[in-house]
Formats: structure tokens, sequence, C-alpha cells
């Protein structure tokens, strides 16, 4: 069967490896991809580092958790490292100079994988950065006429991140029930609650 | 509380059987006795056309305990109906009648919150029959006629015009035509394309809150949220930290109220939405709910995802089983 794949996305220093390493059972390492299919960047010989761990399920498969490489002159890798995940984290750092301008980054990156309901943003550091609050996420999301859940989380706790992945799961799942629901009804599929959304927003 | 004084007495008249029409005409005349401020406000009419007519629901006309519609004529001819949940207990009758008289007195904003009863009451029936549906759809009668139907499992509204109405203009129809909403056959209509519900029951949902919660809701154990209602995107702020309570463990709509996150109505209405767009765990219209059979979902879903539809239960689930139980 095709690959399990979770994808931890975020900027330098959000948590990722540590994020990976809560839930993997091998230390989590770090992989010298080769930049081949991508047309689209110059050079053949980047290579970018990337974080994998893994998780062997009771059927036997393995989820395979990946990190993406948080440099911003990577971005143009995270939408294609995210093909064919079950679903995507964001984590943030609150501490960074200007964590909403990285929110804008990602929600751009994923913004196909965010109306499918398999994204979900993780806020760190908020015990010592309280601002900006969870509540100036979302308002970013809205204006944008997406919507995800934005949590605050702390990584260094397992509980935590078990915890952003089954919200991540319970979102994937009321979505598909949903559409399941529009199919078995015969409906065209088009999606009233987020046309719903956007004009409430523009209000 | 407001001074009422410069304001006319405002008629209330029982339109009961006649045992229940003495008792609740001896209640509310002690009521008036025992609470200085409200024997200015009212007075007990028995004229046909009074401002406030206390009525029987007509499908509880057996049950003793029923609830009790209040119909309000409105300064400028309106009318509205709303319902007093536990009209035997003196409290519930009070605070019934000082919302009547604000509602009465209000002017424009009065006639906006009366609309809102509508919505509560609207939901209420709705969530009652969605319990009882069993694959058959409900059927939305305004002025007589049937104008939508509506299949509460699956969530979705068929009409002519195939167009869900904007939750201000439902509301408005529903006060100026009667209503009503019955079982209905169990197919739905052919030619018709079903349209999610689900975006007015939210808005009624929230508009309901300052009546307070549905009695589904308050028939529940505890609440907790499955999944993240987006439906929520663009509203209050204080709606991020109610689904982080709620997400958090078991909350009651008491408890919410308690908390201080926000006003008592603003949490009943956020409750109310959540529980008629079924975002809260164990929320089943039907039985067999609870027990998912696999569905099929349609490949839009997955979008980038490589992994067959069906799979993905089985393979969230393992991983669930997974991640709970080893702890690397
Ligand atoms: N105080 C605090 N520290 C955190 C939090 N989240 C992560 N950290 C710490 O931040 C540091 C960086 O975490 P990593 O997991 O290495 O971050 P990363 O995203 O993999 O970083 P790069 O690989 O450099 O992109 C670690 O020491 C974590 O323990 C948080 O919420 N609060
Ligand atoms: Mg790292």
């Amino acid at each position: 069967m095709s690959e399990i794949k979770l994808l931890f996305a975020g900027p330098m220093g959000a948590g990722k490896t540590t994020a990976i390493r809560a839930i993997s059972e091998i230390e989590p390492i770090s992989t010298e991809v080769e930049n081949t299919d991508f047309s689209e960047s110059d050079k053949a010989e980047t290579t970018v580092a990337m974080d994998y761990g893994e998780l062997t399920l009771d059927s036997g498969d393995k989820l395979r958790l990946y990190g993406s490489p948080g440099q911003k002159r990577f971005e143009f890798m995270w939408p294609l490292l995210a093909q064919g995940a079950l679903g995507v984290v964001v984590l943030l750092d609150n501490s960074r100079p200007e964590p909403l301008a990285d929110l804008e980054d990602f929600l751009s990156a994923f913004s196909g994988l965010i109306e499918a309901g398999r994204v979900v943003v993780a806020v760190g550091r908020l015990e010592t950065h309280p601002q900006p609050g969870l509540d100036d996420y979302l308002a970013s999301v809205s204006r944008r006429g997406q919507f995800l859940p934005v949590i605050g989380a702390d990584v260094r706790r397992r509980d935590d991140v078990v915890g952003m992945l089954e919200l991540l799961f319970e979102q994937i799942e009321s979505t598909a029930s949903t559409a399941a629901a529009a199919v078995a009804a015969g409906a065209a599929g088009d999606d009233e609650w987020l046309q719903f959304v956007q004009r409430a927003r523009a209000q | 509380m407001t001074n009422t004084q410069e304001f006319a007495p405002l008629s209330i008249a029982v339109a009961l059987p006649a045992y229940r029409r003495a008792l609740v005409e001896r209640m509310l005349q002690r009521l008036l006795q025992e609470n200085g401020e409200m024997s200015a406000d009212w007075y007990v009419s028995h004229a046909a056309e009074a401002d406030v007519t206390l009525r029987l629901p007509p499908d509880e006309g057996a049950d003793p305990s029923a609830s009790l519609l209040a119909e309000l004529r409105r300064p400028d001819g309106g009318r509205e109906t709303l319902t007093i949940e536990w009209p035997w207990r003196p409290g519930a009758l009070l605070a019934a009648l000082q919302r009547i008289a604000r509602l009465l007195r209000s002017g424009a904003a009065g006639s906006a919150d009366a609309r809102d009863a509508l919505a509560w009451q609207w939901l209420r029936r709705w969530s009652e029959l969605a319990l009882e549906a069993r694959g058959r759809l409900l059927e939305l009668r305004m002025g007589g006629q049937v104008v939508a139907l509506m299949d509460a499992r699956l969530g979705y509204w068929y009409a002519a015009n195939q167009v869900l109405p904007d939750a201000a203009q439902f509301v408005t129809a529903l006060a100026r035509d009667s209503y009503s909403i019955e079982l209905g056959q169990a197919t739905p209509p052919p030619l018709l394309r079903p349209v999610s519900i689900k975006p007015l029951l939210w808005q009624l949902g929230v508009r309901s809150g300052h009546y307070g919660a549905l009695p589904a809701l308050r028939q529940r154990g505890g609440l907790r949220l499955k999944g993240w209602p987006y439906l929520a995107a663009g509203g209050p702020k204080a709606y991020a930290e109610l689904i982080q309570k709620l997400r958090g463990g078991f909350n009651t709509a008491a408890s919410l109220r308690d908390s201080g996150l926000a006003a008592a109505g603003l949490v009943d209405g956020f409750l109310n939405a959540c529980l008629v767009c079924d975002f809260f765990h164990g929320e089943t219209a039907e039985p067999a709910a609870s027990a998912p059979a696999p569905v099929p979902v349609p490949a839009g879903v997955f979008a980038g995802a490589q992994m067959r539809p069906g799979n993905e239960q089985a393979v969230i689930a393992s991983i669930r089983r997974s991640l709970h139980a080893g702890t690397p």
C-alpha cells in the first residue's frame, strides 16, 4: 500500500524535531534529500535536510513522520513534501520576530490541504511570549478566508503532540463524513459551508 | 431593572383548558403580588386580545408538565410566539414575564429579539424530531405549504429553489407565516439538489442563545467537541476560548456559563449551534450513527492524499492505537 505520512512544518527552531522525537520509535534522523523532482529550482545539486521518524502501526504499516526544512528559501518545497500526507501540523514559535508573518507563509503553502481539513497550527513558547495571542492567529486565518484549528502547544510534552494529531484526525474525519454525506445524497460537492464562512466574514 | 413606570401595564390572558387556566391564573396573581415591580408591569386579563396570551403547544396537550406558548402582540401589530419552559415553577414564569416585558417594550430591538425566540423554538423542534427521524425527512411547512424537506441526519435541505435561506430572512418568514415541522417521507425528492443546512442551523443556533440552552443540550451529561466547528469562523473571539475548553474535557452548559468566558447568551448560542450542527461527541441523530459504517468519500476531499479513502479510517484508528499504546 502507499506511504502513510504526516508532515511537521514550521520555521527554524519551532520544534519540528522535538515533536517527531515525541512520537517516533526511532531517534529522528536528518536525511539529505536530493532536489531532483523540482524542475523549477535551478540546481540539481540543491540538497536540504529533512527530519524523519517512524512509528510502526499494529497493522504492520509504518507511519512516516517528516519534518520539512524550516528556512524560508525552501518554501517551494513545503507543499511538495505535503503531497500524499494524511495531514500537516504547522508548528510556530511565538518568540520569533514575526510569528504572524510565519503563519502567512504556511497558510499560503498549504492552502489546498487547509480546505480539505488536513492542517492544524500549533503555537509554541506562549508561556514566555504570550503576544500575539491565539486570537490574533485566528484573526489572521479568518482574514484570508480560511479556517483551521490554532492551538497552543509545547512539543516538549508528548501529550501536546498527541493532542495536536488527535485534533488533526478529528478534523479529517469530520470533513470526510460531511463530504461522504454530500456524495450519498448526490450533491455536487461544492462547499456550502465554506461559502457561508466567507460570506459571514465579508460582513 | 429598567424603570417601567412610564409604560402602561401589559395585559396577559390565559387561554388554557379550564382546570389549568385556574392554576396558571392563580400563579400569575401570586407572582405579581409577591414581586412589587411586576405588579406595575402586568395585569391578568380575560380579554380575547391581550398583549400576551398563554396557550398550550399544539402537540403537548396531554402532558401536564408541558411548556406553554406565549403569543405576543407587539405594539406595531406584529405577532411573535415564544416558549416558556417549566412554567409550573414560579421562577421560570417570572423570568419569562420579565423577558416578555423587555421584548414588548424595546421597540425595534424587541422585535429582533422575539425573532430570535422563534429561532430557538424552531431549533428545539428540529432537535426533537432529529432524534425520532430514523431515516425520514422532516417536512417544513410555512403558511400551510411544504417549503422544504430536511434531512436531519445528513444535514440537508431540499427546496424548490435549491437555495438555503439566510437566517435573518428565515426568522422573518417564520414570524410572518405560521410554520410547522413534521416527519415526512423517507426518500429525498428526485431532481432536487441537496444543500447543506448547517450554515442556517449554525446561525439560528447563535441567535437562539438569548433564550437559553436547547432542552436537548440540557439533557446531555457532558459536552465535548468533536472536530473543530469551523462555522464559528468570523464569530466573536470568545468562540476560540469556548472551543479550547470544550475540546479539553467534558463541560456542561452551566459550567461554561459560570466560567465567565462570555455572556450567557453568547455561550448558549454557541452551544446550541454546535449541537444542531453535530459538533458534539455522542451527538447522534440516530442510534445507527453511533457506530458509523465506513462511508465512501469523494476523491476531492483527499486533496493530494494518495491513500484510498476507505483505508484512511482504518489507518487513523491504527495510528491512534499506536500513539496511545506506547510511550517511547
Ligand atoms: N520553552 C519552550 N521551548 C520549546 C517549545 N517548543 C520547542 N521548544 C524548544 O525549542 C528547541 C528547538 O526545537 P527543535 O525541535 O530542534 O526545532 P526544529 O523545528 O526542529 O528546528 P530546525 O530543525 O532548526 O528547523 C528545542 O530545544 C525545544 O525543546 C516551547 O513551547 N517552549
Ligand atoms: Mg530540526
